[in-house]
């Protein structure tokens, strides 16, 4: 089979949103949330380079449009937890036959949590700054 | 009568291209009627797989707008396109028009030692109350068509991953209260390729003709296997 | 060529071809077993059967009564001593599938369970919910795989027995997916390749049930017995003829004609629906006549009534028959009766065969629908197929073990597979006539199911032999279109066209000759049964190239005949 052919399950045509796209989306948030991780430990890092410098790194990644990214990154980590904990209880052989109304519960408590967060770091943001 | 254009993946892997069929279709013409209609009437070159138009045999899974389905049991008007796409079942070796190699498919179901193991040599009836039946009844359905490991986005991109069909036949024996066989066949499924390999996309659900859940039987495996290497382990001894 | 050596040969997967295979390797494990099929074995037409398979299991039940019904069933034309082996060898047949996995429907104790089934005076069919033929073919498939002996040949299309004084020698075949020559050697053959029920337009068969090997003993010089015996089932689906297990009637359901009426009270009162297949089928059939019947669009029907049931009922003991009916009809059983007709459904008769299924021919045996040993006589009795597969597969494996110990290889005829091979991939692609394959299977599927039906005369019967022999001739006109080699399913409907219209003349000779209605052989100039003249089996054989008939006696043991009233 071709690296071409590994990439095969990408593909959406004739997959179904709460199976086959969910599990896409799965995959790519979870690489996207393993990119983050390094970039992540990439920004700790720069406390190698001591305090002031730290401090000027920090006032750069808290601008609003570092901030507009966070909340797109909480809507990514927020979709593979609510996916997540759908897979961890379904992967144990339980509701495996109630897949889509299992899913859309995961979302919308997904979306509850995310708008939570939104709200309460807008605020802090407005509010801050 | 209203019509239908087909749009068929012809050839083989050499040279093919995909061409066009217009067939007549009322309430009840399946996709195997359609077929058989073009093969009769219009191009006696058409190559498929087809044997007991009811579901039963699992012979004629194709690619329907690619989404895998048995052809005998698709009805043109439920699916309300004008024009569909049909092609060979992804993820298997393409032999020509809508024929695919199903050689590695059942060597795959013969891995997992599909048959019932007993130690003993028994007389007489095993018997098995109604409730020990229903624990696994529903998973020795399978046809064997084929269908859950074209629709499985593992399966079409990881050609070792032994797939939902013979997964499932490993759990429906492990499930039989007749069966004392569970280890060896955990044995042979907990491993990278085996039921660790899946990660519940559930596809092979939403294909199966016959709504069997191979998803679940795969998860429900999971626990058994997760059990399985905890003991080996903590070489706790498993028995075989 | 591919060459291929085996000590035994077996042809056809079905029930009867693998659980032969089975017996042959538990009674010798250092044979060489060769299976060889058209299709992967799990796709045979074993496993479209349904309702059940007949065993003597439990207290109330005997081997006598599940014999005397079925030489009854047979209208006394089965051979009495082989029926006598047939119910005894049963019931161990049903313990081993039990043993191999098979999942029997139970009772709340625990037991194998059985219910009632047409024919038979005691509830003796074992089933596995209304999928039995399904999960009996894919038991024996799943405990196939256990023997390191049994190679798997699986879509070879065989086209040639190769026959020659000292016997069996060999078979000729394509490999369906490069389409290239095979040559297969062994010491002997199993035959068990199933009915030939796709001569007819309106059939519970699979697609590919064309009388392969039928048609292959009768060019190779064997004799076939008893083929004008056809069984039609009462309770085809219409249009599409897919199955309606007699278990729906075994569970309680009811026939009904326009008028609303159970009308089997008036031919079988004490057994009714469950009254044996010929009597319903042509109850069924005058009832039409006779302007009983509903009209449609795909012809006339019937109803089938299971709505007293209930839907519990329904989904527990025919869940295969509801699926069927929403999935293909659209109808939901516990809300509407199913329109339902007579479908051509099972071969009496076969290849000629003795009780140790061996055929006349050294080293050729035979099993299941395409033998007739014979065990059904006139017609069979619904339950008793699945289970004849599965005793005379395990027999014929066995003998067949046995033989091949002390055999040896015989020669191959070189010259008759190098014109096999000629007739197989230069004369059949020579352009010739304008005649397609489909045309022809049409018209020979039309003729047969109108005139070679239920109701037989004279005139039709003529009729049907005259168009059979006019496309036989046509058939020469016809050839290959596709070139390409891989998976060619025009040259496989090709060859398969051939093998229907090889065994089509006999069934219509057959018809004509016998004078007299027996079981499923009805004939409305000569409706009354003859033991006279007729009670004996028709044998035919191609002698210089054409088919000559000939008659044995029918051997019986304990039972005489009587009138058959149900």
């Amino acid at each position: 089979m071709s690296f071409k052919d590994s990439l095969n399950w990408i593909n959406i045509k004739g997959r179904h949103l709460q199976s086959g796209i969910a599990f896409i989306l799965h995959r790519l948030t979870g690489l996207v949330i393993l990119l983050y991780l390094y970039m992540h430990l990439g920004a700790l890092s720069q406390l190698l380079n001591g305090g002031i410098a730290y401090k000027n790194f920090l006032s750069t990644v808290e601008s609003p449009p570092f901030v507009a990214l966070d909340i797109l990154l909480f809507l990514v980590i927020f979709y593979h937890g609510a996916n997540g904990i759908r897979l961890v209880v379904q992967e144990f052989g339980i509701g495996t036959r109630r897949r889509k109304l299992f899913f859309w519960i995961m979302m919308v408590l997904g979306l509850i949590g995310w708008l939570l967060l939104t709200y309460i770091v807008a605020s802090s943001f407005i509010g801050g700054a | 009568m209203d019509k239908v254009i087909f749009r068929i993946k012809k050839g083989t892997p050499e040279k093919w291209e995909y061409k066009e069929y217009e067939v007549p279709v009322e309430n009840g013409t399946t996709i195997l009627d359609a077929l058989y209609y073009i093969r009769d009437n219009i191009d006696r070159t058409l190559s498929f797989r087809a044997s007991c138009r009811m579901e039963v045999c699992g012979s004629c899974a194709i690619m329907v707008n690619n989404f895998p389905r048995t052809a005998c049991s698709t009805q043109i008007k439920t699916i309300g396109k004008k024009v569909i796409t049909l092609e060979p079942l992804a993820g298997y070796k393409w032999i020509r028009d809508l024929v695919v190699d199903f050689d590695e498919f059942f060597k795959k179901h013969e891995s997992v030692k599909p048959y019932l193991v007993r130690k003993d040599n028994p007389e007489g009836q095993l018997l098995q109350s109604p409730e020990q039946l229903a624990k696994y009844k529903q998973f020795t359905l399978c046809i064997k068509c084929g269908a859950c490991l074209a629709a499985c986005p593992v399966a079409v991109s990881d050609p070792f991953y032994l797939g939902p069909a013979a997964l499932a036949a490993a759990y429906r024996f492990n499930a039989d209260s007749r069966d004392q066989g569970k280890n060896l066949r955990l044995a042979v499924v907990s491993d990278a390729e085996g039921c660790w390999r899946c990660h519940f996309s559930s596809e092979c659900s939403e294909a199966c003709p016959k709504d069997i859940d191979p998803a679940g039987a795969i998860q429900k495996l999971k626990v058994q296997a997760a059990g399985y290497e905890l003991k080996r382990f903590f070489h706790l001894g498993v028995k075989d | 060529m591919e060459k291929i050596k085996a000590d035994l040969l077996i042809l056809g997967a079905g029930l009867a071809g693998l659980r032969a295979a089975i017996s042959a390797a538990e009674t010798d494990k250092n044979i060489k077993i060769a299976v060889i099929s058209k299709l992967f074995f799990l796709r045979s037409h074993s496993v479209a059967a349904e309702g059940g398979t007949a065993a003597v299991l439990y207290e109330g039940d005997s081997y006598d009564l599940h014999a005397y019904d079925t030489i009854k069933g047979s209208d006394y034309l089965a051979d009495q001593d082989a029926v006598e082996l047939f119910v005894r060898t049963m019931p161990k047949e049903i313990l081993d599938l039990d043993h191999w996995g098979c999942p029997w429907s139970r009772f709340p104790d625990g037991r194998i369970a059985q219910r009632p089934f047409g024919g038979h005076s005691f509830p003796r069919a074992t089933y596995a919910a209304d999928r039995t033929g399904f999960h009996a073919l894919h038991t024996l498939y799943e405990r196939m795989l256990v023997y390191e002996n049994i190679e798997r040949y699986q879509e070879y299309f065989v086209t040639s027995f190769i026959i020659n004084k000292e016997g069996f020698s060999g078979l000729t075949a394509i490999n369906m997916k490069n389409g290239e020559f095979v040559l297969f050697q062994g010491k002997a053959l199993i035959i068990a390749t199933g009915g030939l029920g796709r001569l007819y337009s309106f059939t519970t068969y699979s697609h590919t049930v064309t009388g392969d090997g039928a048609a292959m003993a009768l060019k190779a010089g064997m004799q076939l017995k008893d083929m004008e015996f056809i069984q039609f089932h009462p309770t085809g689906i219409v249009p599409s003829g897919i199955l309606i297990t007699e278990g729906a009637r075994g569970e309680g359901g009811y026939l009904l004609n326009n008028k609303n009426e159970r009308f089997m009270q008036r031919y079988a009162p004490q057994k009714m629906e469950l009254a044996p297949r010929d009597v319903v089928s042509r109850s069924m059939m005058w009832e039409i006549q006779e302007g009983r019947g509903f009209t449609g669009p795909w012809g006339p029907y019937l109803l089938l009534d299971l709505r007293h049931l209930g839907d519990e009922k329904i989904k527990e003991r025919l869940p295969a028959i509801r699926d069927i009916a929403l999935k293909f009809n659209g109808i939901d059983p516990k809300d509407e009766p199913l329109p339902v007709r007579p479908a051509a459904h099972y071969t009496m008769g076969g290849i000629h065969a003795d009780n140790d299924t061996q055929t006349p021919v050294k080293g050729v045996f035979t099993a299941g629908e395409a033998s007739c040993i014979s065990i059904h006589g006139a017609n069979r009795l619904g339950s008793n197929s699945t289970a004849e597969c599965l005793v005379f597969g395990d027999i014929s494996g066995r003998n067949a073990a046995l033989y091949v110990k002390d055999a040896k290889m015989n020669d191959i005829d070189m010259d008759k597979v190098k014109a096999e091979e000629n007739r197989i991939y230069v004369d059949a692609f020579k352009e010739r006539g304008s005649e397609t394959v489909p045309m022809l299977r049409r018209e020979l599927n039309n003729t047969m199911q109108e005139k070679v039906g239920i109701f037989r005369n004279e005139k039709d019967l003529m009729d049907a032999l005259k168009t059979v022999k006019s496309l036989q001739e046509r058939f020469r006109n016809v050839y290959v279109e596709d070139k390409v080699m891989e998976y060619n399913t025009n040259l496989f409907t090709y060859l398969e066209l051939d093998n229907l219209l090889e065994v089509a003349e006999v069934v219509i000779l057959g018809a004509i000759a016998r004078k007299e209605s027996r079981g499923a052989h009805y004939r409305t100039d000569y409706p009354k049964r003859d033991d006279v003249n007729w009670m004996k089996h028709t044998i035919a054989q191609k002698v210089n190239g054409e088919v000559v008939l000939s008659y044995i006696p029918v051997r019986t043991t304990k039972w005489k005949p009587e009138e058959r009233k149900y």
